[in-house]
């Protein structure tokens, strides 16, 4: 149930953080939270709720942009699909795979829902600009995503110091008072 | 993976590609339902982003629908600006050849005219983004603050009219002249706060003055009569007012008729294609088939006209 609540709680934050993220210098590339959210619900939720979820966070990119909706959730399903099978026996893959998986869903998403919508407005797209557009994006959703990765890791190594401490201290009182 | 999860993944795919296909008014539902969700998570970030304008401001990037709808047009850029090139150079060749710029002395740039003409590079919207702005999608909360797009711009009646993503910030005032390369293919029609919307020469209101311009002899060219081009909402326009006293032929070039002497050089409507005179007509009946437009619309210029800055400073 808590890994269920993880998961919406990740996927709102991402749909309402996602418009004003900032651009990066390169080629306005900024990060692209879904991107990242996918890899987490994926290695979070396992089975068919966790592809259920991906669907959900993809309508609700659906409903932040302007294109027709529905690309957005064929996107994220067939990303949350592909990672499904990539991560089918391993269990929680380490930061390096983490963040490799980042930066695949993000480019896989990105590059077939503009391709599919530039496709639907009968527009001629140059291939070449659009896919260092989406390898910049993919590397900043990486880069964001290690530095979260770090972030929670320092945090769950302070967390784990201080609980040990704690227990430490709560045995010596449980010695010395018998209670 | 396991059955169940492709059976899910199948079921979402199929959901997905039923709302692509779905109504505009389902789809417009849809997405009115999530944003409705979304939104007490939108207002708080957007609280915290007026609480903290000044470190905020400086890391905020676009809005998520002009990034999306910006993209494709960005991809769309160079091939349109490496076509535009091309026609240029072409044109320019052209130009040359007829030799009109040595009929006219000054270029735009050195004009000291009160009124100089400028060429300012803008983008047509496309249709589904058309359709949003004109939906008010765009704009979710702006009209709450008294932030709309000028009615005549959204109104049903300019339904069929294509939209500039320029407006009055661009100074644009209606008749604007709207030109590919150098030839025109259309004018500006109501100018909104931050669209436009603009007609082509082949729509049905499209008026303009025009001047047949004809071949004679070895590379000379002389101006012949004017007229009215008018659109008929078909592929070809009708020159009017060409009195039956004047020769026309096919083939003839139609250009430009500026009054006002605002532009150095003539520019290009297109061609003649038939020319009748009856023997009880006092005008001719004269066809022009105006430049071919590309497949796809994205990039033109538009010729406005603006107050000359050296004309208008006070001397000291």
């Amino acid at each position: 149930m808590i890994r269920h609540l993880m998961a919406a709680g990740a996927i709102y934050l991402a749909l309402i953080l996602q418009p004003s993220l900032a651009a990066t210098g390169v080629l306005q590339a900024r990060p692209w939270l879904p991107g990242m959210v996918v890899v987490v619900v994926a290695m979070l939720v396992p089975g068919p709720a966790g592809v259920l979820w991906s669907g959900v966070l993809g309508l609700g990119v659906d409903g932040l942009t302007l294109a027709p909706p529905g690309i957005q959730l064929v996107a994220a399903v067939t990303v949350a699909a592909v990672l499904r099978i990539i991560n089918a026996d391993a269990g929680t893959p380490p930061v390096f795979l983490f963040l490799l998986q980042v930066a695949f869903a993000t480019a896989v998403w990105r590059m077939s829902s503009i391709l599919l919508l530039a496709e639907l407005d009968d527009r001629d797209l140059s291939l070449t600009v659009l896919s260092k557009t989406v390898a910049c994006e993919a590397l900043t959703t990486a880069t964001l995503a290690g530095c979260l990765a770090a972030v929670a890791c320092m945090s769950s190594a302070a967390l784990r110091r201080n609980s040990g401490s704690a227990t430490v201290l709560r045995n010596e009182w449980s010695m010395l008072t018998g209670r | 993976m396991s059955s169940r999860s492709l059976l899910t993944t199948c079921c979402l795919a199929l959901l997905g590609a039923a709302l692509l296909l779905s109504p505009p008014k389902l789809a417009q539902s849809v997405r009115g339902a999530i944003a409705d969700f979304l939104r007490p998570g939108l207002e708080s970030v957007r609280l915290v982003r007026e609480n903290v304008p000044d470190r905020f401001h400086t890391i905020a990037g676009e809005e998520p629908e002009a990034q999306s709808a910006s993209e494709p047009a960005s991809a769309a850029l160079d091939a349109e600006k490496e076509l535009n090139r091309a026609l240029q150079i072409r044109l320019a060749q052209l130009e040359e050849k007829l030799g009109i710029d040595e009929q006219t002395p000054s270029g735009l740039s050195s004009s000291t005219r009160l009124v100089t003409p400028s060429l300012v590079e803008v983008a047509v919207l496309g249709d589904t983004m058309t359709e949003h702005w004109r939906s008010g999608k765009l704009i979710d909360h702006g009209s709450k603050n008294g932030v709309h797009e000028n009615e005549l711009v959204l109104s049903p009646k300019s339904g069929a009219s294509r939209l500039l993503d320029v407006g009055q910030q661009f100074e644009l005032s209606p008749e604007d002249t709207l030109l590919l390369g150098r030839c025109i293919i259309g004018k500006v029609e109501h100018v909104g706060r931050w669209t436009s919307t603009f007609h082509l020469v082949t729509d049905a209101h499209y008026r303009g003055r025009a001047q047949l311009i004809r071949k004679t002899g070895t590379d000379r060219y002389v101006f012949e009569a004017t007229g009215i081009l008018k659109g008929q909402g078909e592929r070809l326009c009708k020159l009017e007012g060409v009195g039956a006293e004047h020769s026309v032929r096919v083939h003839d070039a139609v250009y430009t008729a500026d009054r006002d002497g605002l532009l150095p050089v003539p520019l290009y409507y297109g061609e003649v294609v038939e020319a009748t005179l009856n023997s009880d007509d006092r005008e001719w009946t004269i066809l022009v088939a105006p430049v071919q437009l590309p497949s796809h619309l994205t990039r033109v210029q538009l010729l406005r006209t603006s107050f000359n800055p050296d004309r208008l400073a006070v001397k000291e």
